[in-house]
């Protein structure tokens, strides 16, 4: 399902003092089936972009076009269901979604408004809750009784229940532990890779080398670059001037170049880069 | 030295039957810089609100700067403890930036002629100086985590616990808020507790407390206790950087000693280089 912005302008509260411009003649459009990471510092637009996927916000001028769904300024589509059923979108701290008794209702609230049944809507509830790395023994509880993590998963597995075409993640796996960001992001990558299109939101370059294929990067409310990953971290002196940090990795790697190492920035893997460090002690 | 915070056998529970908190035991010394490390659900957050008063123990003993906590010394503790919570959203009072830091001031009853000049040299200070007269609730997560972390600064109080506090904040943001806690913690002498999963941080603090469900794990100089690959890694934590390289080339035949500091892993790569 293919995703595309035309010069789309958003302005906060309008002639008002507050009106602040979050989107600037923004030209996008993001490959099915992709998993695409969307950059930039805090305040460059990408929250503020992602809520236009599924209409949370119209833009102020221009066009959003969600495979056959066309949203403008003054064209909101009759009904946003099939909308909201093709793009599930996560904000941040999801888990402050939850409203349920038990996670059970919690997770069959969004197929049920859907249409699906409730027979049916159980079923997808403990294929999902399985998905989120929790078991069924879960799904009678009360899904405030959860730790924040957990919580995370809960909320993730209520998107998930609507089986969206896209998903959109705004900061997955802030505030959760490397093994649960890890996690998380295997799932988010298995998900992709059963052909839906993943769209995330981070901050954490190791994240968006490891698992994404491409990269828009946001700066001051326009879109700068959308070049598959490995581009990107070519640009050093592009990515210094908009503070964005290298992965860990890719900065390791140039800080042993500067020292007369003579290894392929390029490497995303931990044991390739042991290798060719050790290789080069060795010769 | 002296202890600032002495935590005796304390036990916390959030229903009647499981401990959250299992009579653990710590102190942290003025001016140190300390980072509590621990899994999700590890009881990380519920220590920082017993610390704070927010939660009553089960049992055990709390003493903040010298004064047990009761229901009596409540305030006299939490007079000396700023905290900031992870999500900054659950700590907003006022209905611009400027009001919010000024809330905490008041309630220290600053001299109002001195207020405008501390609230923006702390704005100024986590870069936040020209949303002073924005509404917080509508800044970013990142933004109003700085806005947060200024409220809690600017009454300088001997003691900042920081709850995963710069977890919506982008790397720079991160390190120029870490930055800004370093210095205060070596220039104003405050006693720093950072509750994190971040070990590249734990890695840059004077002392660190592994927690594992309720329970002290390991406590010491990160040197030591971020050595131990299979403990860290049976917590659920990443080792750092450095260390998965060394030992990598441990396992390759290289001899190379055991490095959690990646600056200092680059200098010795360079030398065994030259020297082979």
């Amino acid at each position: 399902m293919s995703i595309t912005f035309k010069e789309v302008e958003h302005i906060y509260a309008p002639d008002t003092p507050f009106a602040y411009h979050a989107l600037k003649g923004v030209n996008l459009d993001i490959k099915k089936g992709s998993m695409t990471a969307l950059i930039g510092h805090t305040g460059s637009g990408k929250s503020t972009l992602i809520q236009h996927i599924n209409a949370l916000l119209l833009p102020t001028s221009g066009e959003v076009k969600i495979e056959d769904i066309l949203i403008t300024a003054t064209n909101k589509p009759s009904s946003l269901k099939p909308l909201r059923k093709k793009a599930g979108l996560v904000f941040q701290f999801p888990e402050y979604q939850l409203f349920e008794e038990t996670i059970l209702k919690d997770i069959i609230f969004g197929p049920k408004n859907f249409g699906v049944s409730e027979e049916e809507a159980i079923k997808i509830a403990k294929d999902v809750i399985q998905l989120v790395g929790l078991d069924e023994s879960y799904l009678e509880r009360s899904p405030f009784d959860l730790s924040g993590g957990q919580k995370r998963r809960i909320a993730i597995a209520g998107i998930l229940a609507m089986n969206p075409e896209v998903l959109i993640l705004d900061e997955p796996t802030a505030g959760l532990d490397p093994q649960g960001a890890k996690e998380m992001l295997q799932l988010f990558k298995k998900v992709n890779e059963e052909g839906k299109t993943v769209i995330l939101v981070s901050h954490d370059m190791n994240q968006v080398l490891e698992y994404c294929d491409d990269v828009v990067v946001m700066n001051h409310g326009q879109v700068e670059r959308h070049v598959p990953v490995e581009e990107l971290f070519k640009e050093t002196e592009y990515l210094t001037s908009l503070s964005i940090d290298l992965p860990i990795i890719t900065s390791f790697i140039l800080e042993l170049n500067k020292n007369g190492f003579h290894i392929d920035p390029s490497i995303k893997d931990m044991d390739v880069l042991i290798q060719e460090i050790g290789g080069q002690l060795h010769e | 030295m002296e202890k600032i915070i002495d935590v005796q056998h304390l036990s916390f529970g959030y229903d009647e039957e499981t401990l959250t908190i299992d009579n653990i035991s710590f102190s942290i010394q003025k001016g140190t810089y300390t980072t509590i490390l621990g899994h999700n659900g590890s009881g990380k957050s519920t220590i920082a609100k017993l610390l704070m008063g927010l939660l009553e123990k089960k049992s055990g003993d709390i003493i903040i700067g010298g004064i047990p906590l009761t229901e009596e010394t409540l305030n006299q503790v939490r007079s000396q403890i700023g905290i900031v919570f992870q999500n900054p959203d659950n700590q907003f009072i006022g209905a611009t930036v400027r009001d919010d830091i000024a809330f905490g001031l008041e309630n220290n009853c600053v001299d109002p002629s001195l207020m405008d000049d501390i609230i923006e040299e702390y704005a100024k200070k986590v870069n936040m100086y020209e949303f002073l007269d924005h509404e917080p609730t509508k800044l970013s997560g990142g933004q109003k985590q700085r806005v947060a972390i200024a409220g809690i600064l600017a009454m300088s109080p001997s003691i900042i616990i920081l709850d995963e506090a710069t977890s919506m904040l982008d790397p720079k943001g991160k390190k120029e808020i870490n930055a800004l806690v370093h210095q205060l913690n070596k220039d104003k002498n405050m006693t720093i507790v950072s509750i994190t999963h971040d070990i590249e941080e734990a890695a840059l603090s004077d002392y660190v407390i592994l927690l594992s469900d309720g329970h002290i794990v390991d406590e010491g100089k990160p040197e030591d206790v971020l050595m131990k690959k299979e403990e860290i890694e049976s917590l659920a934590l990443d080792i750092p950087f450095a260390l998965k390289v060394t030992q990598g080339l441990q396992q390759m035949g290289v001899s190379i000693a055991d490095q959690i500091d990646r600056e200092k892993l680059v200098k010795e790569l360079c030398q065994l280089r030259l020297k082979k």
